[in-house]
């Protein structure tokens, strides 16, 4: 669990990066932080693993201060992190390397480290790659190697900051496949992204805006709003602007953050019966 | 107009030993004017290819060709050719002028451009790319936002009158308004200055509404060539190299296998005439 209490954080050259965020993170939620840039929701990633720390309010981790640098490494083994670039978190070649790093530094004996390298790497589908080197990888296969690698230090929530940025379509959705195996295995899972569909996979959406918590809730609570996203910047994902350009054809569908659920809408339209 | 003839290029010291080519044996011509799509998966040689294009990577075999003449990089002057402009991904991190002004201009006055003249440049391609030269000019690059740092780093690009811009990635990591901002001008580089454009994307749904021509790379080759409509017609093509399609396509396959197939899918690129598709199917 993460809490965020009246948590404020300027930035040296004197931008106000968080404003006043009060926010709790529960065990085994899926949630995705949102917002245009500069709008601080990296930031507020950064506090949740204490690479940043609040210049006012508190951030606690567990329960733990993370301005308190005993917890500083009780915080970090919880708190996984997975940056945009994979290129600028991988150390090690080959592949199986990559994830011992992070269990070697804990000193575990070695039986121990290997079992949590084959296990992480299984989990994130690349068993089988142990030997491979690091650098051949494609960028959807760093980046699993990236959360691999995260994994094998046990955590019990993962962030990741833009993750998928840099990924190309089918990257994507690995990552996101590797995401919701996670989730349901009990992980926390924080999401950072600009990317409003894979937003609509999370359980709670929160939007940033200027530093502050500018709304949020559920995909469908969030997400439908049209003219509220255009204000922060952001805009609906696909099946909510296809809903309203349908509503606008006199097709009584409900706005939908989710394709298939649209789909499903359809469907019962076509078949004659009432979609609600 | 802008060729390349048979062009093969490798990171590898001995790509014939390793078979390690980044492009291998592509042909492919920009039209005066066009806007040219490039798509493929991550590591299929697309980055490569747009300096390729542009002249700052020199290929191993075959040639690069400007109205029939090579493509050349002028070692005396030191000065790359501008008459193909490149912008990278993330051009906004190469931003180092202490005045947006002093930044785009610095462009024109490398080529030799004189004070004035390079001044009056910078202050044309501001306004071309829709930031008001009073406004922004003396501003410190690094004060405005992310959308506005990545106009003036294009604004740098154009004050060196380019005739053919080619982009990689334009609108990459941008958040979804700052990315509709750039798509629109890089449209309208297009349409209205009459600029041809080349642009690499992972976004299927740009290249589809905005490219008049699209080319995909598969591990260093040309796999499929032809309008946007052409392409991506054999969708099961495209996605068996892990590309997907644009999402008005990907959202009419999904119906079709609910069993409410759409009488075409030809051309279906924007959300409205999906939405008349489906509106007339429901009915």
């Amino acid at each position: 669990m993460i809490s965020f209490e009246h948590a404020s954080f300027s930035y040296p050259s004197g931008t106000k990066a968080l404003d006043d965020v009060s926010l709790t993170i529960e065990d085994g939620e899926f949630a995705c932080l949102l917002g245009g840039n500069g709008s601080g929701k990296s930031t507020l990633a950064k506090h949740m693993n204490a690479l940043l720390f609040p210049d006012e309010g508190t951030v606690r981790v567990y329960g733990m201060d993370t301005r308190d640098p005993k917890a500083l490494y009780s915080i970090r083994s919880k708190v996984g992190m997975v940056f945009q670039n994979p290129e600028d978190q991988l150390v090690a070649s080959p592949v199986e390397n990559e994830v011992a790093f992070g269990p070697e530094n804990l000193g575990l004996d070695p039986q121990e480290i290997r079992s949590r390298v084959t296990w992480a790497l299984e989990s994130v589908g690349l068993a089988g790659f142990e030997q491979r080197d690091t650098a051949a990888l494609s960028g959807g296969q760093k980046q699993r190697l990236a959360i691999a690698g995260a994994l094998a230090m046990h955590p019990q929530i993962l962030i990741l900051d833009e993750a998928s940025a840099m990924l190309d379509p089918k990257g994507r959705i690995e990552l996101m496949e590797v995401c919701k195996k996670l989730h349901s295995w009990g992980m926390t899972i924080v999401m950072v992204t600009h990317s409003m569909d894979e937003a609509s996979c999370a359980e709670r959406v929160i939007i940033l805006d200027r530093g502050r918590i500018a709304a949020q809730g559920s995909p469908d609570e969030v997400l439908c709003d049209e003219e509220r996203l255009r204000k922060l910047k952001l805009e609906a994902p696909f099946s909510v602007k296809l809903s309203c350009a349908l509503r606008s054809r006199g097709v009584p569908v409900g706005a939908c953050s989710d394709a298939n659920r649209l789909i499903g809408q359809l469907s019962a339209l076509k078949e004659g019966r009432c979609s609600r | 107009m802008l060729s390349l003839e048979n062009i093969s290029f490798s990171y590898s010291a001995d790509p014939e030993r390793t078979g390690e080519w980044a492009l291998r044996d592509v042909s492919l011509t920009v039209r005066k004017g066009e806007f040219l799509g490039i798509a493929g998966p991550t590591g299929s040689g697309k980055s490569t290819l747009s300096q390729v294009l542009c002249g700052l990577a020199a290929p191993a075999t075959g040639s690069v060709l400007f109205d029939g003449k090579p493509l050349t990089w002028n070692r005396r002057a030191e000065t790359p050719d501008a008459r193909v402009g490149m912008a990278f991904q993330y051009p906004e991190r190469q931003l180092f002028g202490a005045s947006v002004l002093e930044d785009v201009a610095f462009g024109p006055k490398n080529l030799g451009a004189g004070h004035e003249e390079a001044r009056n440049r910078a202050m044309e391609a501001l306004e071309r790319v829709g930031l008001d030269p009073e406004q922004v000019g003396d501003a410190n690059p690094f004060q405005l936002s992310g959308g506005q740092q990545r106009k003036v780093a294009l604004a740098g690009i154009l004050a060196m009158r380019p005739s053919i811009l080619v982009l990689d990635e334009p609108a990459a990591g941008l958040d979804p308004v700052a990315h509709g901002e750039v798509m629109d001008l890089v449209s309208q580089l297009h349409t209205r200055d009459g600029l041809g454009v080349v642009m690499v994307s992972h976004s299927m749904q740009d290249i589809a509404r905005l490219c008049q021509r699209m080319v995909v790379l598969h591990r260093g080759r040309i796999f499929a060539e032809g309008s946007p409509a052409e392409v991506f017609a054999d969708t099961e093509r495209i996605e068996s190299i892990g590309l997907a399609l644009p999402r008005t396509l990907d959202f009419a396959r999904k119906m079709e296998k609910a069993g409410m197939p759409l009488p075409s899918l030809d051309g279906l690129f924007e959300i409205d005439d999906l939405a008349d598709a489906i509106a007339e199917l429901i009915r």
